[in-house]
């Protein structure tokens, strides 16, 4: 039986982890809701948006616009967001995965892979990985990104398709779904496909009417839709990485609870048997003085 | 009955059937009403004015402030996606006129051409805000 010494420091520590954790979970908490609220009011316009995009894409004549050139796919960009941090259960575990599976199928299928980080895990990731190109890493933008901040990003991923540097561009994000279910997707931003659009309207485009002209209305909107897509996969991440968080850290503060439980009563054991045993020595001394 | 949605980055500000929308577009303001042909337009800063019924005055339509987005109209169905649409109940009328003041004073003494267009773009943008507030007033009085 361990000493009652060593077994008082050991509860003391895990009390001090227990306090971090909980703290963490508070803190993650209180983030959450509000990047929670952010990611739920843009998020309608984010999938209308997405299916314009998809549907516009579909039409003849857009075909020539430089964003909506459709080409043999041979070099691909993604964009991965993670978490600067991790202690955040397996968020950036399970969209690295994907990135990963991704990249390796890419290979197979002889196409070249690019990869723009946002967040220092996905960096560290993708720096170990052979045969993929880290094309430019930014850190996490913390939790309230502006559009500002993205705009380089999106200016660089534009600029490479406009030049045809790269064919196809990926976000790997982690979709918000509740509290308790986030799932790592992906979404495919240029050429915008049809097939993850939310609805289906049946009309036929040969009938509308574009105004001013297909063109102007491409120049106009095209980049503040394309926009919105980054914008809205950045809310979603940040909100599934809090409610991560908390609930990693909510179960760390469980587990310390546990562990603060079984020391305890194995140090009430240790002391109540120094006690009987230094009973019995005395009783014994007691015992021997008689004679 | 033609319906409406209208959607922006803080959410879904209208959903409904209507008589008529009068939409801001960059061709100039249109009227869509029920059978629109199919379009597809970029919207500029404007007033988006909303009529319910088709005996409802002109200051019975419900109004937002617009600043630019994208049209679509299709089967009796009109997608309005814009980054900010603000009704008429929303806008101060003394903020805003006391922020059209401010633009203009930015603008007057902005001296490179980046920090005029913004303060232009602010101005624009907080002459609709005052004009959509005024509306609500003229309709009460």
């Amino acid at each position: 039986m361990a000493s009652t010494i060593a077994l008082k420091r050991r509860i003391s520590s895990v009390k001090n982890t227990k306090q971090i954790t909980k703290a963490m979970e508070l803190v993650s908490a209180s983030k959450m809701r509000r990047a929670q609220e952010n990611a739920k009011k843009s998020r309608e316009y984010q999938e209308l948006a997405y299916s314009l995009l998809a549907r516009l894409s579909s039409i003849k004549e857009v075909d020539e616009h430089p964003l909506f050139e459709k080409r043999k796919v041979e070099n691909k960009l993604y964009v991965s967001i993670t978490s600067n941090s991790g202690l955040a259960g397996a968020y950036n575990a399970n969209s690295l995965k994907i990135l990963g599976k991704s990249i390796l199928e890419d290979g197979k299928n002889k196409i070249d892979s690019k990869v723009i980080t946002i967040g220092k895990k996905g960096a560290q990731f993708v720096r170990r990985l052979s045969g993929v190109e880290l094309f430019s890493v930014y850190p996490a933008f913390g939790d309230n990104p502006t559009p500002n901040d993205i705009r380089p990003i999106l200016n660089t991923i534009l600029a490479e398709y406009r030049e045809k540097k790269v064919d196809e561009i990926v976000i790997i994000y982690t979709k918000y779904k509740s509290n308790l279910v986030q799932e790592a997707s992906s979404l495919s931003l240029l050429p915008a496909s049809k097939d993850q659009s939310t609805e289906n309207l049946d009309y036929k485009y040969e009938f509308t009417n574009f105004e001013p002209s297909v063109e102007g209305v491409l120049d106009s909107i095209a980049e503040r839709l394309l926009e919105v897509q980054l914008w809205q996969c950045l809310l979603e991440s940040l909100a599934s990485e809090h409610s991560m968080r908390m609930l990693a850290m909510k179960n760390a503060s469980d587990n310390a609870n546990d562990i603060i439980g079984d020391l305890t009563l194995e140090f009430n054991t240790a002391r109540q048997a120094g006690i009987t045993r230094e009973l019995a020595e005395i009783s014994g001394g007691v015992e021997a003085l008689k004679d | 009955m033609i319906h409406l949605k209208l959607v922006t980055l803080s959410g879904v500000k209208f959903d409904g059937d209507v008589h008529e929308v009068v939409l801001p577009t960059m061709t100039g303001q249109i009227g869509v009403l029920t059978d629109h042909m199919p379009l597809i337009s970029a919207a500029t800063a404007g007033i988006i004015s909303i009529r319910n019924n088709p005996k409802d005055t002109d200051y019975q339509m419900e109004h937002f402030a617009t600043f630019g987005g994208v049209i679509e109209v299709a089967s009796n169905n009109i997608r309005v996606i814009v980054d900010e649409a603000d009704n008429s109940s929303e806008i101060n009328e003394a903020e805003a006129k006391k922020a059209l003041d401010l633009a203009i004073k930015m603008k007057s003494e902005s001296k490179d051409e980046i920090s005029l267009e913004r303060a232009q773009k602010l101005v624009d943008r907080n002459s609709i805000r005052l004009q959509v507030a005024q509306l609500k007033r003229r309709s009460r009085s």
